[in-house]
């Protein structure tokens, strides 16, 4: 017990040494980047560009006066990396840059077509950055472009991109981790999702969620796919929680709306011995319908029925015409086959492999969706129509 | 200084959890990819079976310790000579788990603090730990702090649940085969090997007799929580980025993000990295005091310790930079495992049954 005056000594320094910072790094020396983004210059330099918050600003918006002035600002700096770059921003900023809450990544189209490479190590080696983000490839314009729209709902403008979609059915915060998942599968290409900017009805300017950028082995863009097309493919990959399905009934003069959810997806490959690949792609779901323009009365088995079937049947076909826009004009595998056929049939994968790229485009996909309509909402035939119009 | 069976458990448990799952899966996944986890089975067997013989090779002598036995095995000198690589090994590996833990603790938590200071202020708590109470403290330490590392480990995989990917782990076997799943297993098996320093705690125990239990349930559970992190990880991040993170579970607990709103919860990973440290430490700094002590016939042990600390301060400091680090653990795993765990335990378990055997007659 002769050494506790010593012990007592030792824990005091303890306390001093560990409980503190060592390098005094209060909150009002850092600055928070909510988004960043890149472009590429015409001179083949990077621009940078961050959205800053600006603390006492956020406190007087959600206090209720509008005040009128942003609580963001924007900072760029230009360089022949995104490090010096970034760099040349901070040059400007007399707060440290923390990115720990940082959720978007805009990188401008130019810079998509000019290739990605350079750009990517950064997010998971240097320890500040969280994996857990989202990179958007701005169509048909720049990243800084996009971190300038502003957009009303959002205090800070940023968030906006990445909470449209998941309000779409989209995941969020994932899409750098899958991006670096199917670089270093062998076989697949990288996807991004997209935004672009659209003039609303309104003068002011919006950003918009577009759909899904594929790139190629080397990083760079190879096209897009549309909002539909997207989310297709999102089914295919089991990603999505949401879709609107609107298709035209022939056989009753109007179309059928149908909210899906439940979202099911199953591959089945077979490969036969010339290493000729066939895929059979099924998709389940549970649709309730929202929207009935026809004369139909859906408490009728048989016309619910023709609206199942005919929204399966067309539905089908727009995922095979996405498939093959994939397939044929792409040519990149970003729709999980490659990954199938590698659990399917592990064997032939190992041998064939390497010319995967040439085997893709060649696959006879067959797709076949299979949505079980289970509620048709508050009515059955429409309500406007007389009694003897209705097709029961 | 008397321990039970249940704090053997703990001790052993907690020593090897943390450290095996952050620093060995990555070379794991390096060559078995998403069959890292069939490769963490192969290691649990290969230490199982290494553990068995280091507590077959204890009971054979339950009073004495691995310093005594081994000179009541191969005689005086040959015992002591056979004693020079273990010193080594004890006294350095101290220093590198106090240089792992500064390097991790800086790349996670304190970018700009200096590395000594990180360094001392775990040298303080191992010292003070070892000289208050010897053995007896830590394997207290171990009791209480041990289900505090095993509560995040199950709140750190409860909370990656929805980013689960099941289709990450196929297809099993295929994709690697049995060499690399084999060669996967090596690194994990050198971490856990280390349960072989029961070799000088069961000469401390009340009941000897249990130490066989209580060390493989310790093995067995620590693998157990190994082998849920390799599949989570694979699961969260695929088959071929495991690979490349230099700590793959810190990376990917990074990663997790519950409804928005739970997120940034690495800290957990620091806290089961930083106990299973402290516990190893500890360990691996009282037999290194004690047998030292033993072996130069010194009365009071603890006056080793102000002996043997600076030692491992220096050593902790030498590694110029991370990779260097990391080359230990590559020595480790090549060298000192199959000779200084493997080796030398089970030639010494034949000699002595053989010559127990022989004395008995």
């Amino acid at each position: 017990m002769k050494h506790r005056p010593t012990a007592f000594l030792f824990l005091i320094l303890c306390i001093a040494l560990t409980t503190g910072c060592w390098d005094r790094e209060e909150l009002s020396d850092r600055v928070f980047d909510l988004a960043a983004s890149t472009d590429l210059n015409k001179d083949g330099t990077y621009l940078t560009a961050g959205q800053f918050i600006i603390p006492s600003r956020i406190e007087q918006s959600s206090k209720g006066g509008t005040g009128g002035e942003k609580p963001y600002f924007i900072e760029t700096g230009s360089g022949k990396s995104p490090l010096e770059a970034i760099q040349k921003a901070r040059q400007k900023l007399s707060r440290i840059i923390t990115r720990s809450h940082r959720r978007n990544y805009y990188i401008g189209e130019d810079l998509a077509k000019h290739g990605i490479k350079d750009m990517l190590d950064a997010f998971s080696r240097d320890p500040g950055n969280r994996i857990r983000m989202d990179i958007w490839v701005v169509k048909g314009n720049t990243g800084l472009e996009a971190l300038q729209v502003p957009y009303p709902l959002e205090k800070v403008p940023a968030v906006a991109s990445l909470k449209i979609h998941k309000a779409v059915g989209g995941t969020s915060g994932t899409s750098y981790l899958d991006f670096m998942i199917a670089s270093s599968t062998e076989g697949s290409c990288p996807t991004l999702p997209v935004v672009d900017i659209v003039q609303g009805d309104s003068s002011q300017r919006t950003i918009r969620f577009y759909g899904r950028a594929i790139f190629n082995h080397d990083y760079k863009l190879a096209g897009y796919l549309n909002f539909v097309e997207g989310a297709y493919r999102q089914w295919i990959l089991k990603r999505i929680s949401y879709l609107d399905v609107e298709e035209n009934i022939p056989e009753a003069g109007g179309s059928v709306g149908v909210i899906v959810t439940n979202f099911g997806s199953k591959l089945k490959s077979r490969i036969s011995s010339e290493n000729k690949v066939k895929m059979e792609i099924e998709l389940s779901g549970v649709g309730h319908v929202s929207e009935n323009n026809t004369n139909l009365d859906l408490r009728g088995q048989k016309n619910l029925k023709l609206v199942q079937n005919t929204i399966n049947k067309k539905t089908s076909e727009h995922v095979l015409e996405m498939v093959t826009k994939v397939q044929k004009q792409y040519g990149a595998d970003v729709l999980g086959f490659n990954e199938a056929l590698n659990r399917q049939h592990p064997r032939e994968w190992n041998k064939i492999k390497g010319q995967w790229d040439t085997i893709f485009q060649d696959i006879k996909v067959t797709v076949n969706v299979k949505v079980n309509l289970k509620s048709v909402g508050l009515v059955g035939p429409p309500l406007q129509f007389k009694e003897g119009d209705i097709n029961k | 200084m008397k321990i039970s069976g249940y704090q053997l458990f703990w001790l052993i448990f907690t020593m090897e959890f943390g450290m095996t799952a952050t620093y060995s899966l990555s070379s794991a996944a390096f060559v078995a990819k998403q069959d890292a986890w069939i490769s963490i089975i192969v290691a649990t067997l290969i230490c199982l079976f290494t553990t068995f013989v280091a507590v077959r090779l204890s009971l054979l002598y339950p009073e004495q310790t691995f310093i005594q036995y081994s000179q009541s095995i191969l005689g005086k000198w040959l015992g002591k000579i056979i004693l020079v690589p273990y010193f080594l090994m004890w006294v350095s590996v101290t220093g590198i788990i106090l240089r792992e833990y500064a390097d991790y603790v800086i790349a996670a938590l304190f970018s700009s603090t200096p590395l000594w200071i990180v360094i001392l202020i775990m040298l303080g708590a191992i010292v003070y730990v070892t000289y208050s109470g010897g053995l007896r403290s830590i394997s207290r330490c171990s009791e209480i702090i041990g289900p505090i590392s095993v509560l995040s480990a199950i709140l750190v995989i409860l909370l990656s649940a929805k980013d689960w990917n099941w289709l990450r782990l196929l297809p099993v076997y295929s994709n690697s085969g049995l060499l690399p799943i084999v060669k996967g297993g090596l690194s994990p098996a050198s971490f856990l090997a280390e349960s072989f320093m029961v070799v000088m705690l069961i000469a401390f125990m009340t009941k000897p007799e249990r130490a066989l239990v209580s060390s493989l349930a310790g093995v067995a559970a620590a693998s157990f929580a190994v082998l849920a992190m390799t599949l989570f990880i694979i699961m969260v991040l695929g088959p071929n980025l495991p690979a490349k993170f230099i700590y793959p579970m810190y990376s990917v607990v990074t990663y997790i993000s519950v409804m928005e709103f739970i997120q940034n919860v690495d800290v957990l990973t620091v806290l089961i990295w930083i106990i299973g440290i402290f516990i190893k430490a500890s360990l691996y700094f009282f037999i290194t005091s004690y047998g030292t002590a033993q072996l130069f016939h010194i009365k009071k042990w603890k006056h080793t310790v102000w002996w043997i600390a600076p030692v491992v301060f220096v050593i902790s400091l030498l590694p110029r930079n991370t990779n260097e680090t990391m080359n230990f653990v590559k020595f480790w795993r090549d060298v000192i495992f199959p000779v200084n765990l493997v080796g030398i335990p089970l030639l010494l378990w034949i000699i002595g049954s053989i010559r127990k055997k022989y004395m008995l007659k």
